[in-house]
C-alpha cells in the first residue's frame, strides 16, 4: 500500500470566545492517497473547512488555537513547522480552491500576474517560463483564447470562468493535493457541472490528489472515491463512495440522504425529516453530538461519546447503534 | 378547467435601462430581465419556476408584487389587473398576496420583536385589536411549529430554519390565497430544507393557497410543485407537470440543466450521461435576434439564430418554445 500524501491525526482545533470554548475540530483523522479524492461533507459549521485552515495555518490564533493532532505530509507534520516552512508548502504542495471566485482573486491586478506570482516565488522560475505554464494551464482548464484573456483583470471574467482561473492557477507549481472548499457552491448547475468534469480531467492528467469540501451529498457521489461525513467537528462516518450511499451506518448520514429530495425518485408526499437544529459546537451535549436529534438513540448514548470504529475494510462509524439491526454495538 | 385561475400573466415585461452619461442621464441600452412570460397559477396549485442565476425568476416575482415596474403585459390576481397598481390600490393587494423571502436573516427587522413581525401584517390593515392579534401571533407561531412563549424575543435569538419559520407566519397572518416563495431554502442547512419543506406542503393541505415557488435547484421545486416552469434569460422555455419535466423534458436547456444536477447516488450517476453545456450566458443587455439558448445549445439548428421560437403546446399541458421539440 502507498504511503498516503496527507495523513492527518486527531486533529484537534478550538476557538476561544467570550461565550466559551468552541470545539470546531474536534479528533479528525484522514488519510489521502497520491492521486486519489477524498470527500469531506457536512453542513455549515460542522469543521469541514477549519479542518485544513488549520494545518494550512490559516487559522487566526487567537482566537483559534489547534490543540493537538498531526497533520503528515509526505512524512513531514504541518502543525509543527514554523510559518516560513509552512509558506513554502502552501500554494506549492498543497493548493486551495476558495468557494467564491469572487473574492479570492485580487481584483486591482491582472490575471497574469496572480497567476504567475506563485511559480516565480516558489519555483524560482523566470517571468517567461511561468507565463508559459499559465497559458498551458489556462488552455487546459478550458478559457477561450487564452493569449487574449490573459492579462484581463479577474473582474472582466464571468464565476464560472473565474474558478476556472483559479483552478488553473492552484495548479501551477503541480502540487501533490489539492482542496477544493466548495468550490462550486456559488455557481449555477449548469456551470456546476462543467467545474466537476473539469477538476476530474486535471486529477487524471496529473495525479494530484483531491480533497473536495461540500455540504452536497450529490456532488461528492460523482466525483470522489472515498467519502468522510462531519458532524459538531467530529468524523461520524467514513467509507468509499460506493458503499456510504447504499448503506449508510450512521444515523446522521442515514437520515441525510433520505431527507433530500432526489430528481430521479418517484414524488413522496413528504421528505424525511431531521428533527432538531444543528448542534451549538459550545454547549454540545454529553454523549454523542447527534443525540437530540437522533431516530436511534439509545441511553449510551446520552452519556459516553461513540469513537469513530472500523466496522469493516475501509469502513469507519462513531455510533453505539447498529442501524440496520437496531440492536447496541458490543463496545 | 372552466374557473378562472388565480394569478395569470400574459407577456409580462421589465425591463431596466442602462444609463451612461456623467450624470446617468443618457439611456444607451435595456436590459431585458423579464422578457414576455406568461403563465397561470389555479387556486390551491402550486406552480415551481426554476432557472438560474440571473434569469429573471426573482424579478418576475418583483412584477406581481408591485414591486418593480412592467413594462408590457397584464397581470391579473384575482380577476383584476394588478400590473401598474400604486399606492393604496396597490396595498390592498397584498391583504391575499404574500411572500416569503430567501434570507432569514435580511428578512425580519432585527429590532421588533417576533410579535410585532408576525402580527404587523395584520396592524396595517386593521384586523382585530391588540389582544386578538397576539392569540393569533401565538396560533400562528404554534402553526409553524414554533414555541408561542417566544413571542416577545428578537429574530437574533433563534436559528436561519426558525426564523424562516418566523417568516412563513407572518405570510400566513392574513390567510393570503397566493404566496410568492422566493427560494424559501437555499440560506439553509441540508438537514433544516426537508423540514421547512415539509412545513410549506403541511400548510398548503390544511389552509388550501397556492404557492408560487421560485428557486435553482430543481429536485426541490419538482418535489413541491404541481407544474414547473423553466425560465432562461427572462424568458420561459419549458412549462409542464413536475412528472412530464423530469420524464419528457423537450427544451435543450431543461435536459441539460436536469443532467447537471448530482444525485446523492453514485451508482445513479456512473450509468448517467451528463450533457456539459459550453460557453457562457449571454449578457442580458445583448439583443439577440434568434432563441436565447442558442449560444449554448448542442442541438441548435441554423434557424435558431434568426428566428426567435414561441411557446407552444408539444402535448396537453406542455409547452416548450423549442423548434425541435
Amino acid at each position: 500500500m502507498a504511503e498516503p500524501v496527507l495523513s492527518v491525526q486527531n486533529l484537534v482545533t478550538r476557538f476561544h470566545t467570550a461565550d466559551g470554548v468552541v470545539r470546531a475540530v474536534d479528533g479528525v483523522s484522514f488519510d489521502l492517497m497520491p492521486g486519489g479524492s477524498l470527500g469531506i461533507v457536512g453542513e455549515s459549521g460542522c469543521g469541514k473547512s477549519v479542518t485544513h485552515l488549520s494545518f494550512l495555518g490559516l487559522i487566526p490564533q487567537p482566537p483559534g488555537k489547534i490543540e493537538g493532532g498531526k497533520a503528515l505530509f509526505k512524512g513531514k507534520d504541518l502543525l509543527a513547522m514554523k510559518p516560513g516552512e509552512l509558506r513554502k508548502v502552501r500554494g506549492n504542495d498543497i493548493a486551495v480552491i476558495f468557494q467564491d471566485p469572487m473574492t479570492s482573486l485580487n481584483p486591482v491586478l491582472k490575471i497574469s500576474l496572480q497567476m504567475t506570482e506563485g511559480m516565480m516565488i516558489h519555483k524560482g522560475a523566470s517571468r517567461a517560463e511561468a507565463e508559459a505554464r499559465a497559458l498551458e494551464l489556462l488552455r487546459a482548464v478550458g478559457i477561450p483564447s487564452p493569449e487574449k484573456r490573459f492579462h484581463d483583470y479577474p473582474h472582466q471574467f464571468s464565476g464560472g470562468m473565474r474558478q476556472r482561473v483559479m483552478i488553473a492557477m492552484a495548479l501551477m507549481c503541480e502540487p501533490a493535493a489539492l482542496i477544493a472548499d466548495e468550490p462550486t457552491t456559488a455557481l449555477d448547475v449548469t456551470i456546476q457541472a462543467q467545474i466537476l468534469e473539469l477538476i476530474q480531467k486535471m486529477r487524471k492528467e496529473t495525479g494530484v490528489a483531491v480533497i473536495l469540501i461540500t455540504h452536497d451529498l450529490g456532488v461528492v457521489a460523482s466525483v470522489c472515491e472515498d467519502i468522510l461525513v462531519m458532524y459538531a467537528g467530529r468524523v461520524v462516518e467514513s467509507a468509499a463512495t460506493g458503499p456510504l450511499f447504499a448503506r449508510p451506518l450512521h444515523p446522521y448520514t442515514f437520515s441525510l440522504l433520505r431527507s433530500i429530495p432526489r430528481l430521479d425518485a418517484e414524488r413522496k408526499e413528504r421528505l424525511f425529516s431531521i428533527p432538531g437544529l444543528p448542534p451549538d459546537l459550545i454547549h454540545n451535549p454529553p454523549g454523542c453530538s447527534f443525540n437530540p436529534r437522533c431516530p436511534f438513540a439509545v441511553k449510551r448514548c446520552f452519556s459516553k461519546e461513540p469513537p469513530l470504529t472500523e466496522i469493516g475494510p475501509g469502513r469507519k462509524v462513531a455510533c453505539w447503534v447498529d442501524i440496520e439491526s437496531k440492536k447496541e454495538r458490543a463496545t | 378547467m372552466s374557473v378562472s385561475p388565480l394569478l395569470s400573466l400574459r407577456d409580462v415585461k421589465v425591463h431596466f435601462p442602462i444609463r451612461t452619461g456623467l450624470i446617468r442621464r443618457r439611456i444607451t441600452g435595456c436590459i431585458r430581465a423579464v422578457n414576455g412570460v406568461s403563465f397561470d397559477i389555479e387556486k390551491g396549485e402550486t406552480l415551481g419556476l426554476v432557472g438560474e442565476s440571473g434569469c429573471g425568476k426573482t424579478t418576475a416575482a418583483k412584477a406581481i408584487l408591485g414591486l418593480e415596474k412592467t413594462a408590457a403585459g397584464e397581470i391579473t390576481f384575482d380577476g383584476q389587473n394588478i400590473a401598474g397598481l400604486r399606492g393604496e390600490n396597490l396595498r390592498m393587494i397584498y391583504k391575499d398576496l404574500q411572500v416569503i423571502y430567501q434570507d432569514p436573516y435580511a428578512s425580519l427587522n432585527p429590532r421588533m420583536t417576533v410579535l410585532q413581525i408576525v402580527t404587523e401584517p395584520l396592524a396595517c390593515f386593521n384586523v382585530m385589536n391588540a389582544r386578538e392579534r397576539q392569540a393569533r401571533a401565538e396560533e400562528l407561531l404554534e402553526t409553524v411549529g414554533l414555541d408561542p412563549r417566544y413571542i416577545r424575543r428578537y429574530p437574533h435569538e433563534f436559528s436561519g430554519g426558525q426564523r424562516q419559520r418566523i417568516g412563513i407566519a407572518r405570510a400566513l397572518a392574513l390567510n393570503p390565497s397566493l404566496i410568492i416563495c422566493d427560494e424559501p431554502v437555499s440560506a439553509l442547512d441540508v438537514s433544516i430544507r426537508a423540514q421547512i419543506i415539509n412545513l410549506l406542503e403541511d400548510l398548503q393541505n390544511k389552509y388550501h393557497f397556492s404557492y408560487l415557488f421560485i428557486a435553482h435547484d430543481l429536485s426541490v421545486v419538482r418535489h413541491i410543485s404541481n407544474r414547473v416552469a423553466v425560465m432562461y434569460l427572462g424568458k420561459i422555455v419549458e412549462i409542464a407537470d413536475s412528472k412530464d419535466i423530469y420524464a419528457s423534458p423537450a427544451h435543450p436547456y431543461t435536459k441539460a440543466l436536469l443532467s447537471a444536477i448530482p444525485i446523492p447516488d453514485p451508482e445513479v450517476e456512473a450509468k448517467r450521461r451528463r450533457i456539459i453545456l459550453t460557453g457562457d450566458v449571454p449578457g442580458p443587455d445583448s439583443e439577440i435576434p434568434g432563441c436565447a439558448f442558442a449560444s449554448r445549445c448542442p442541438v441548435k439548428i441554423d434557424r435558431c439564430e434568426k428566428e426567435s421560437p414561441a411557446l407552444r403546446e408539444i402535448a396537453p399541458g406542455h409547452s416548450a418554445s423549442c423548434f425541435l421539440a
